[in-house]
């Protein structure tokens, strides 16, 4: 049967499991420390700064860097335009399956 | 995509992050313990100074008391132990804020316009308590802070009419089961669920 699931509408930044996972996993929190978020996604540091980096640039993604114990600390916060290109994305794949 | 999914695998996919990074949302009680000992400790101190004639050190002791939860919180919320929070925690801390702010202006204001008595006041700050408690029951969808909100505003309606120092020891008690208790169960929990892990 013919399907009207057009992959060509689903965002193209969300097309790589990486970067799916780490806006999955900041959505019900506020904000995610690096080693939180790497563990939870399960990626290597090296993969987590390539499409963290890809999701700070398409405004999806806003990073917060901070001194904890005179350590550089890193945390990463969904931005409302993540937010809102996240559900679009759920909300697209909802279509599909109903 | 990476690989070859379905739409069904990418949801089931998204739902398992959500859930594992929700599950680093621990409410560890800390806060309950900490607001509600001291809160008792405030009250019964209150009373001992009321009962012996030195009420005018009462509001340099909550003062002293609230500065120290500030203090105690803003070291934790920079230290390396700080938690996870929710979205939705930034608007429970916004309607605490609300309700502290509205409670203490009209504690401020009858206690300046000398309409303010001791009993009515533990009854407005009741009430108020009852007030963060619902929009924190609402936000984090928990049917027993709901509950606890009730009581808090029962205990709002009876307070004004214990004459005397009854109330200040009232508030403490009410204190005790609504704050230190429930602080003591999430601690104790998030204690068992830390040993599981």
């Amino acid at each position: 049967m013919m399907s009207d699931f057009d992959h060509r509408r689903l965002d193209e930044v969300f097309h790589s499991r990486i970067r799916l996972a780490i806006v999955a996993a900041l959505v019900p929190v506020e904000e995610l420390d690096f080693v939180s978020l790497r563990d939870l996604v399960g990626a290597t540091d090296g993969n987590m700064s390539t499409h963290t980096k890809r999701l700070e640039e398409a405004s999806y993604v806003e990073v917060r860097k901070r001194f904890v114990d005179r350590k550089p600390s890193t945390s990463y916060a969904l931005t409302e335009k993540g937010r809102k290109a996240f559900a679009s994305y759920i909300e697209e794949l909802g279509r599909f399956i109903r | 995509m990476d690989q070859e999914t379905t739409p069904q695998d990418d949801l089931a996919f998204i739902r398992k992050m959500m859930d594992g990074s929700r599950a680093l949302i621990k409410n560890d009680g800390r806060e309950f313990l900490a607001i509600g000992l001291t809160c008792v400790l405030g009250t019964l101190l209150s009373y001992a100074f009321a009962y012996a004639g030195a009420a005018a050190f009462i509001p340099w002791i909550w003062a002293l008391f609230i500065a120290g939860i500030a203090g105690t919180e803003f070291v934790l919320a920079r230290s390396k132990k700080a938690r996870p929070k929710s979205a939705a925690e930034s608007y429970i801390g916004a309607a605490w804020l609300a309700a502290v702010v509205a409670g203490g202006a009209i504690l401020g204001g009858g206690a300046l316009a000398g309409k303010m008595d001791l009993s009515l006041g533990m009854g407005v700050t009741s009430a108020f308590v009852g007030v963060g408690y619902a929009f924190t029951a609402y936000a984090s969808r928990s049917i027993i802070l709901g509950v606890l909100s009730i009581f808090w505003w029962i205990g709002a309606l009876i307070l004004p009419g214990i004459g005397g120092y009854g109330a200040p020891a009232g508030l403490a008690a009410l204190t005790f089961c609504l704050e230190v208790v429930p602080g003591i169960v999430l601690a104790l929990r998030s204690r068992r669920t830390e040993n599981d892990e």
